[in-house]
């Protein structure tokens, strides 16, 4: 990545402040301390009292470089496309015989014809399916107007579409402010933790009063850095980067500062006394209302980092949360880890990043309280996925991490919700993304950029919709070049045009994550604009409850 | 006295040739450093003493003069309109006449084709909306929203189904990062793509990047 540059014209320094808010708060985590234990004790007793029962957390899933997900969700038996999926897709069609083996048949509770599997590498996604825990949506993608089925080219030409359709970075901005026919302003997630700022959280406050009114600090955490999905309007919500880790401590001050701090007081050494100067520094006040503001950051960042390290705490000692046993998160992820991909695992630094940055994720579900908010939003990432050559060789390895993720991440809130009585199973929910879908038909060795992809939600709030078995929402795409779904005039390449709109898949989630139907346009502006109501039943996407 | 007065008026009678009857010259619109039809003769013959492929232009451009462009440039000489209308961005499609000449190297090839991208750019502020190299040269070649030509539909070079070929005879690979950068890779002398020899127009890291190793290394993510 090229070295960010101030000054260039492109960037004014509003949009500077508003887009590199978390960055601000990892640089200055970084630079800043968690050395005071008062600090720590504080935060944990700053949520005493507040009512955890309401609490909900959505976590994004997002699949770097556009996932192929044609190869994920995969019509079977006597599915119409099935014949359609063998011919075209030619050698990247993966074959009846390993789905078999695999045995990731889904057991959706449809039609004979509409039989689907899920790639052979995701087994443990497709045994959360057949239980009910994990939904798909097929077709689903960036709108800023619905565009029917069978569309003509000339009414195809006329219509308002995503900006920049098929470039990377732009259907990733896409996908996470959901405005997609307008330049980048804000994430969906950051308009959402706008809203829940002031509490009680409405007027009146029909759904989702008191939310988030004992917060302590940002209900927007990423573990993958600074994420557009979170950047709320004006930069009024701060996003928080975390790293695999957790808070992320100065260097040079030892294990926990225990090189200049002892006994709850700086140690009489070169460590303790940088480490006061430094805290003594940032303590002042300034009249630039800049420089002012860079102390403000610093000190908001040593409040958090120790509001993160309580957090964590919870999670990994069995003395100070409801765990049996210290570290009992991680013993759950290298358990689930193991088990799934065949490997060996004894501590969780041998787990790769991205499982990492779901268990630092679920820490932080687990040490809730500490951040007081009965709202949070998580983002993760996993890239690799633009597999424009030898996507045979590596797509089922990314699909196995996939799901090796996504099972990780069910057992520990399953175990959560065992072990701590103020969690239910049903209070996290994690929702797929990815910047787009890739050609039906291969280029010489992969799959190119296209548009209309499946994505999966999973959680015990899936499962509470899903109770007789889980089922594909959305419509499935006809998987046909020059189908009903392929972009008119588009080179014959099977490029399917959304069904569902992002709005639709994310207003569904944001109704359940207490956001009020009133707001929802506010939210989602795009669905005033002859969308189907996502919570028609016609529309297909009851794959979670609404409260 | 009568010698005086015979030079003086022979000598206003040439001032009055002079001034009257000035040396036929060419209108601007057809010198050759204007005309595109006759720069491009002089391009072809000029490639062709090079004994250079030789792409031509030859789309029978009427030339009409000055145009109003509709992409919001007035006025400007560099384009010209052809027969059917579409506005044709000539010193785009005199680059592309050069593209793959035996007096280039091939890594230049890249760079000439980031060129023509950049005329566009210049007029809409983005590379087209496109996924594969024939949704590019579409654009291209005047499936945009002005019409703008900036690649003659009759070089050598494009394949049947549209496709831009590298000097090889395999298609470019093209792919959006994002509105405005697009990376270009050959299939180099193999012909495969993904493998050593092939020539990239990207880079990571403000480094040029070439090679299967270094592609592979970097996944060619997007990251959010």
């Amino acid at each position: 990545m090229k070295p960010f540059d101030i000054h260039s014209p492109k960037w004014s320094r509003r949009k500077f402040l508003t887009r590199t808010g978390s960055a601000g708060f990892g640089i200055t985590g970084m630079a800043s301390a968690l050395t005071n234990l008062n600090l720590m004790q504080n935060a944990s007793a700053a949520t005493t009292g507040m009512n955890m029962g309401e609490y909900k957390a959505l976590v994004c899933f997002f699949l770097g470089g556009g996932c192929d997900t044609n190869n994920l969700l995969i019509p079977i038996g006597s599915h119409p496309g099935r014949a359609n999926y063998e011919d075209d897709r030619r050698f990247v069609a993966v074959s009846e015989n390993d789905i078999s083996n695999a045995g990731t048949e889904l057991d959706a509770p449809s039609a004979a014809n509409q039989q689907y599997a899920l790639h052979p590498s995701c087994q443990s996604m497709a045994q959360m399916f057949n239980d009910g825990e994990l939904a798909m949506v097929a077709n689903c993608g960036t709108l800023a107007v619905p565009i029917p089925e069978n569309v003509s080219l000339n009414e195809y030409n006329a219509t308002i579409k995503p900006i920049q359709l098929f470039s990377h970075s732009d259907q990733v901005n896409e996908w996470f402010s959901s405005i997609p026919q307008n330049p980048f302003v804000s994430g969906w997630a950051g308009r959402v933790a706008n809203l829940f700022r002031s509490a009680p959280y409405g007027d009146p406050a029909p759904d989702g009063q008191g939310i988030n009114k004992d917060s302590v600090a940002s209900m927007l955490i990423t573990a993958a850095g600074s994420t557009d999905l979170l950047v709320s309007p004006g930069g009024t919500i701060p996003q928080y980067a975390v790293s695999r880790a957790g808070a992320i401590s100065l260097v040079g001050y030892g294990t926990n500062y225990s090189s200049a701090v002892q006994g709850g007081a700086y140690t009489n050494n070169s460590a303790g006394r940088r480490l006061q100067a430094f805290e003594s520094v940032i303590n002042y006040e300034h009249e630039h209302i800049i420089e002012q503001s860079y102390a403000d950051v610093l000190k908001s960042a040593r409040e958090n980092e120790a509001l993160i390290g309580a957090a964590t705490n919870v999670a990994d000692s069995a003395a100070d949360g409801p765990f049996p046993s210290d570290n009992y998160l991680e013993t759950v992820f290298l358990n689930t880890y193991n088990g799934r991909i065949g490997t060996n695992f004894t501590v969780a630094t041998q787990l790769p990043a991205d499982v990492q940055e779901m268990l630092i994720t679920c820490k932080l579900i687990a040490g809730r309280e500490c951040l007081g908010n009965t709202r949070q939003v998580f983002f993760m990432n996993k890239g690799g996925f633009d597999n424009h050559a030898d996507i045979n060789d590596l797509l089922p390895g990314l699909l196995s991490d996939v799901d090796a993720i996504v099972a990780c991440f069910n057992e520990a809130m399953k175990a959560l919700a065992q072990y701590d009585s103020a969690f239910d199973y049903n209070m996290a929910t994690m929702f797929q993304a990815s910047d787009f879908n890739r050609t039906w038909t291969p280029n010489t060795s992969g799959t190119d950029h296209a548009w209309g992809t499946h994505v999966f939600i999973a959680g015990g709030a899936v499962a509470d919709a899903n109770a007789g078995g889980s089922k594909i929402y959305g419509k499935f795409p006809e998987l046909a070049i020059q189908g009903a779904n392929d972009i008119p005039g588009n080179n014959n390449r099977g490029r399917w045009i959304p069904q569902i709109s992002t709005d639709q898949y994310y207003a569904r989630l944001a109704k359940w994550f207490g956001v009020s139907s009133g707001d929802l346009e506010a939210i989602f502006p795009n669905l005033a604009n002859g969308f189907s109501s996502p919570f028609d039943p016609a529309t297909n996407l009851d794959f979670i409850g609404l409260t | 006295m009568k010698k005086i007065a015979i030079f003086a008026l022979v000598t206003i009678a040439g001032l009055a040739v002079f001034f009257l009857f000035p040396r036929s010259s060419k209108s601007p619109a057809t010198t050759p450093e204007t005309d595109p039809v006759a720069a491009e003769e002089q391009e072809k013959d000029h490639a062709s003493h090079a004994g250079a492929p030789q792409p031509v232009y030859n789309p029978a451009i009427s030339i009409v003069g000055r145009k109003p462009y509709k992409t919001g440039i007035t006025n400007d000489q560099r384009v010209q309109q052809d027969k059917k209308g579409r506005n044709v961005v000539m010193e785009a499609v005199k680059i592309a006449n050069g593209l793959h000449s035996e007096d280039s190297a091939p890594e230049e090839d890249l760079e000439y084709i980031d060129q023509i991208l950049s005329f566009y750019r210049l007029s809409f502020q983005r590379n087209p909306v496109a996924a594969d190299n024939r949704m590019v040269m579409k654009a291209l070649l005047g499936e945009n929203p002005g019409n703008l030509v900036v690649f003659p539909f009759d070089h050598p070079s494009l394949d049947s189904t549209g496709q831009l070929l590298d000097r090889w005879g395999t298609p470019y690979f093209f792919h959006p990062l994002s509105g405005t950068k697009m990376e270009i890779f050959s299939a180099g002398p193999d012909k495969t793509l993904n493998t050593p020899d092939d020539i990239a127009w990207a880079e990571r890291d403000g480094k040029p990047l070439t090679g299967r190793e270094e592609i592979e290394d970097d996944q060619l993510d997007a990251k959010p």
